[in-house]
């Protein structure tokens, strides 16, 4: 009796193991869920490349589901950033490095200014088919894209993902100042920038 | 024109994510879905894990209690002057002041020990 008794309390209690990883794993996605695409327009902002920010989205989720899932759900957004941030700082440097290889072998680049500059964006509508709105949006847009990525991804999280400055400093990992610096560039470079285009 | 406020900026940057958000196509939706799940998969089962790691200690313990047992019984396996299987016995001929001669001819002063306590 006694045997049939601790086997059902074994049995009881792996159930619950079992539907608590079940929950975990569903709350999990939904925080994935609801902040992948997002992360994948700031990636694409910073890349100028659809399978660019793929990549790095994708590389952000799974780093942070395989070292940081055990950790309490309020935590998940800041890690995730500093993580998806980290990670385009990467391909920044990575291409960055590529681009000047590429420079030092080719005459043909050295007027094309900064190439970072120069990604084409694929989401990119021809200006002349939009309206006045619509216009200032894609002058937006274009704007956010060519500032420098310290510059920009400071920008971003502060007026997309809501963050103050300190939570900024911890997903870009640097200090609070540099934020504050960061921030206030941007802003006085896209109100430079979109003069002629706000009405 | 004009040039905007910061908190306009702010508020047109809000509304370019969102749009910019709506805008994903189905393709690159269902793509981030997949890196979704590929991730959801990979995530780590600690109890699993832990089976899985006492599995590869309990082996190599295995392994390396089979090779000591093999590296230790090794030297019994070769030839040696009069079965001379242990180091004691080795020791023994390398310390002795008797000759080597006396030790290859031992057979026969065994031999002749016991033919002189015959007679």
């Amino acid at each position: 009796m006694a045997h049939v008794e601790s086997t059902r309390r074994i049995e009881i209690s792996s159930l619950a193991t079992r539907r608590s990883t079940l929950d975990s794993k569903q709350v999990l996605d939904r925080f994935l869920a609801g902040i992948e695409r997002r992360a994948f327009v700031m990636a694409r902002v910073a890349t100028g490349s659809t399978e660019e920010a793929l990549d790095i989205v994708q590389d952000a989720m799974l780093q942070l589901v395989q070292h940081y899932s055990g950790r309490e759900e309020r935590e998940w957004a800041p890690l995730f950033h500093r993580i998806l941030q980290r990670r385009i700082y990467d391909w920044y440097r990575r291409t960055r490095v590529r681009n000047r290889w590429r420079h030092w072998f080719s005459r043909e680049d050295e007027e094309s200014g900064d190439p970072l500059e120069n990604f084409p964006d694929p989401a990119m509508v021809d200006p002349a088919e939009l309206n006045a709105t619509d216009r200032t949006m894609a002058a937006l847009k274009a704007a956010v894209a060519q500032l420098p990525l310290r510059q920009q991804q400071a920008f971003l999280l502060r007026t997309w993902e809501g963050m103050d400055v300190e939570e900024t400093a911890r997903a870009m990992g640097c200090s609070a100042g540099s934020v504050k610096t960061h921030y206030s560039r941007a802003v006085h470079t896209l109100r430079e920038r979109l003069k002629d285009h706000w009405q | 024109m004009r040039t905007p406020t910061e908190q306009e900026l702010q508020e047109a940057a809000r509304r370019l994510l969102q749009k910019s958000e709506l805008e994903c196509d189905d393709f690159t939706v269902a793509r981030l879905r997949a890196a979704r799940l590929r991730a959801l998969e990979a995530r780590r089962r600690p109890f699993l894990l832990s089976w899985q790691a006492l599995g590869g200690i309990a082996t190599a313990g295995i392994a390396a209690a089979l090779a000591g047992v093999l590296w230790l019984k090794a030297p019994s396996d070769l030839p040696g002057p009069r079965g001379s299987e242990t180091p004691v016995a080795d020791i023994e001929l390398l310390t002795t002041k008797e000759s080597p001669d006396f030790y290859t001819e031992l057979d026969f002063y065994d031999w002749l020990a016991s033919e002189a306590d015959a007679s």
